[in-house]
């Protein structure tokens, strides 16, 4: 448990001590929420409506846009030499990095959430459910992302390529994500329903992408 | 405990850098490699370790009794990456690697090697001779049976050089085994000269 736990604060320490990346995610969030309402002017009756589907799109830019970077620092300095060499905790390593990532860019974008929420007019009653939905599926998010993440290991200016590559994978989970955030219209049981899926999405997400994490960053330990 | 290299055959870029290469890693018997720039000697290392995925050829651990075994997790490589990170302090980075290898901090040699002084100074800000030696630490901290150690002496000051000498010659003394590329003129007792 000593070697999670240390790669885990490792990363933590980094990401908070090089701030601008988590700075970066941040205002990247903001900038694309605040941009929508300055867009469509004064028609305040259209903000609400498509509030939920903006924080979801947000939501998903800023998690490929911020994710090029977990694996790339320990590839270039090496520390991701001696991390495969335990080949038998290598899965549980990339678990831990990923929970570091999603400590520190994630969780501090769901948790302005219901603030993004205010500010796009969206009714109180559907902001906890909104931003419940997001908190589950974020694993579901960072995992997918980070599998793009390890495909472009290496290669320069890997966030557009992340986007083009793995974009297509968050189509099932957007489709009921967003269908879950109209909760006055579908009512309850379709909520629960849509968090059952995107809580199947997040935990094969973990289950699988782990694996195929590994073996990608195997095959590129040139 | 001995590692077999086995008729070994290494391709990259369409040119062989080893062919047939067999030889056995055994305990109190060193390997040094030598050879020119490119001639190959890193990618073994990096063979060896796993991380380079030989043409043909196998590499193998057998125990005492002759039965086949697992290294890797009983490797420990160190090359031209120090694998050190710039944004923690020498102290953070050595903290990581006990936690990590589950090893107490040999305070001694950070003494020896000097870097006690600077355990609070971030890693960008040393020298390059420093930074080889904290990443040294990290093969040292986790007492592995098996090192590889890719040119381990580069950017050493002399006095740092003998402390890596004798921790090389100790681990040899208690039975493991040791392969090092280099291009300075090493030394060790049995030693086994492998040219490429």
């Amino acid at each position: 448990m000593g070697t999670y736990l240390a790669i885990i604060k490792r990363d933590l320490v980094i990401s908070y001590k090089d701030g601008d990346h988590i700075a970066m995610g941040f205002g990247f969030f903001l900038v694309i929420i605040s941009l929508l309402p300055i867009g469509i002017g004064s028609d305040i009756d259209i903000l609400p409506k498509v509030g939920p589907v903006l924080l979801w799109i947000a939501f998903l830019l800023t998690t490929l846009f911020t994710i090029s970077r977990l694996f790339k620092d320990d590839h270039v300095d090496g520390t991701m030499d001696f991390m495969i060499m335990d080949s038998a905790i290598f899965e549980i390593i990339i678990i831990c990095k990923v929970f570091a990532y999603w400590i520190s860019i994630t969780l501090p974008l769901i948790i302005v959430i219901p603030i993004m929420s205010i500010l796009l007019n969206i009714s109180m009653d559907l902001i906890l459910p909104i931003t419940f939905i997001i908190f589950i599926s974020s694993p579901a998010f960072v995992f997918i992302a980070a599998v793009g993440s390890a495909l472009t290991l290496g290669m320069e200016r890997s966030g557009i390529l992340i986007t083009i590559l793995i974009l297509p994978l968050y189509i099932p989970l957007i489709i009921v994500g967003i269908s879950a955030t109209n909760i006055n219209v579908i009512g309850i049981n379709s909520y629960s329903v849509s968090v059952m899926l995107v809580s199947g999405f997040s935990m094969l997400s973990i289950a699988l992408a782990p694996f195929l994490i590994s073996l990608i960053l195997r095959t590129n330990s040139y | 405990m001995k590692l077999i290299i086995d008729n070994l055959h290494l391709e990259r870029g369409g040119k062989f850098l080893f062919k047939d290469l067999s030889f056995c890693l055994e305990s109190y018997k060193p390997i040094i490699v030598m050879g020119s720039n490119g001639s190959g000697k890193t990618s073994l290392l990096r063979c060896i370790s796993g991380l380079l995925h030989s043409t043909s050829g196998e590499i193998y651990s057998i125990n005492e009794k002759g039965e086949k075994i697992e290294y890797l997790h009983q490797c420990n490589y160190s090359g031209h990456k120090l694998a050190i990170k710039n944004e923690l302090t020498v102290q953070e980075n050595i903290i990581f690697w006990s936690r990590y290898y589950k090893k107490e901090i040999n305070k001694d040699l950070l003494i020896k090697f000097k870097l006690d002084s600077l355990s609070d100074i971030s890693v960008g800000l040393l020298s390059f001779g420093q930074m080889k030696k904290l990443s040294l630490i990290r093969i040292f901290l986790a007492e592995k049976s098996i090192w590889l150690l890719d040119e381990p002496m580069v950017g050493l000051d002399r006095e740092s050089q003998e402390v890596v000498k004798k921790l090389i010659e100790k681990h040899i003394d208690l039975g493991k085994l040791i392969i090092i590329t280099t291009h300075t003129d090493l030394k060790f007792d049995n030693q086994i000269l492998l040219s490429l």
